[in-house]
């Protein structure tokens, strides 16, 4: 056994705690940045499913088998974690549309529709787009991707993982990972495409000066 | 099959069907062709201009994602999360289960310390007379875990239901009004 993570996994199931200390020291960012993205850029609770996310690598420590890679199998904890989480909003707000809906009738969204926690995703900015209003308007695209696409594309764009290592983390195929990014990068394409055009005529009037 | 193992198949990206061609434009970009398949589509692309600007489009897309930049890890992250692994494990070793919930609501454990204090409290000090002496309980340190197991077990279920509540309820019980927080509750089922 050569990988450093696996060491530290085997001291951790060894009883060593300090192990357990150092895992969390190295991958908080990776867990934070993960949930961050995937739950919504102005999502509250990140912090608390990203604790979760340690705690339940801490109780699972015994399961971990070597022949997976730390990395991977953290990942697949995290997005477990991320996806209770989801879940779990989403029936709090069936839960608050219906008492809402069977004392006034229509849903506080108007269409009586649950909306899972879209209330706390990003906000379009309007006006012109520079600097930080290109920022927001990406995070806005990716907050309103499909979930599935989303969490694809924070693992393989952000995270750098391999087809391979998205679909372990998911839970699912290589193929289905290589749909679910196609289909993320066309829905990119539509909701930024102002921007993107506007990049390529001035790339292109920039060659055209050059020349 | 995975996009390593290659996708075009012997076939020219011209004879693909247009969903199929765009997975491969999108495994092409993300460098998962295999080398011989990377090489046919660059090559397929410098002989058709409008392929290549639609893929020049889709790679700018991607580039805007680097906007998109991460947030520092807050301080003392990691402190907390080793913190109320310690707990967990101190509890696990007395036999029992700390619920994931507790950590998520910390100001539901502190009202309920309160409710603790109120309810023990109260009672003892009227229970004394005017001119009786109310001798304070020795203080003695102690930690959470062994806190934990002094906690009877109906209590421990109602702490945890109290920690699982919606942030309206236990926004309404620590803004003290009480007459919400009963309809709040009766609105829960509680």
């Amino acid at each position: 056994m050569h990988d450093a993570d696996q060491v530290l996994m085997r001291r951790l199931q060894e009883g060593d705690d300090g192990a357990f200390e150092v895992l969390v020291h190295k991958y908080q960012g990776l867990v934070l940045s993960l949930a961050r993205r995937y739950l919504g850029s102005r999502y509250s609770g990140v912090e608390d499913v990203a604790q979760k996310v340690f705690i339940r690598v801490y109780r699972a420590r015994m399961t971990y088998q070597p022949k997976a890679k730390v990395k991977t199998w953290l990942y697949s904890i995290a997005v477990n974690a991320c996806l209770n989480e989801i879940r779990h909003l989403r029936a709090e707000k069936n839960r608050r549309v219906s008492a809402f809906t069977a004392v006034f009738g229509d849903g506080p969204d108007g269409d009586g529709g649950p909306r899972a926690f879209e209330d706390e995703r990003s906000e379009v900015p309007s006006g012109s787009l520079e600097g930080e209003e290109v920022a927001a308007r990406v995070r806005y695209a990716v907050d309103r991707l499909p979930e599935q696409q989303r969490l694809a594309l924070v693992l393989s764009r952000f995270h750098h993982c391999s087809y391979q290592d998205v679909a372990a983390a998911m839970d699912t195929t290589v193929p289905a990972v290589k749909s679910l990014l196609t289909r993320a990068r066309e829905n990119l394409r539509k909701q930024l495409r102002d921007l993107v055009d506007v990049e390529m005529e001035n790339a292109s009037a920039e060659r055209e000066g050059n020349s | 099959m995975t996009a390593r193992d290659g996708m075009l198949a012997g076939r020219n990206p011209d004879d693909l069907d247009r969903a199929e061609r765009r997975e491969l434009i999108s495994a092409y970009l993300d460098g998962e062709l295999p080398a011989h398949e990377a090489r046919q589509i660059t090559h397929w692309l410098d002989e058709n201009p409008g392929a290549l600007k639609e893929v020049e489009h889709i790679r700018r897309t991607w580039d805007l994602l680097e906007h998109y930049e991460d947030e520092p890890v807050p301080d003392g992250f990691a402190q907390r999360v080793v913190r109320a692994v310690g707990i967990e494990r101190a509890a696990g070793a007395r036999g029992r289960v700390i619920p994931m919930a507790w950590y998520r609501r910390p100001q539901a454990l502190m009202s309920l310390a309160a409710v603790l204090v109120l309810a023990i409290g109260l009672p003892l000090v009227l229970s004394k007379g005017p001119g009786d002496v109310v001798t304070p309980p020795a203080v003695t340190t102690t930690s959470a875990a062994d806190l934990l197991e002094t906690v009877p077990d109906e209590l421990l279920l109602q702490l945890d239901t109290l920690a699982n509540l919606d942030d309206e309820v236990v926004d309404s019980v620590l803004s003290d009004d009480l007459a919400d927080f009963a309809t709040l509750l009766s609105d829960t089922g509680g």
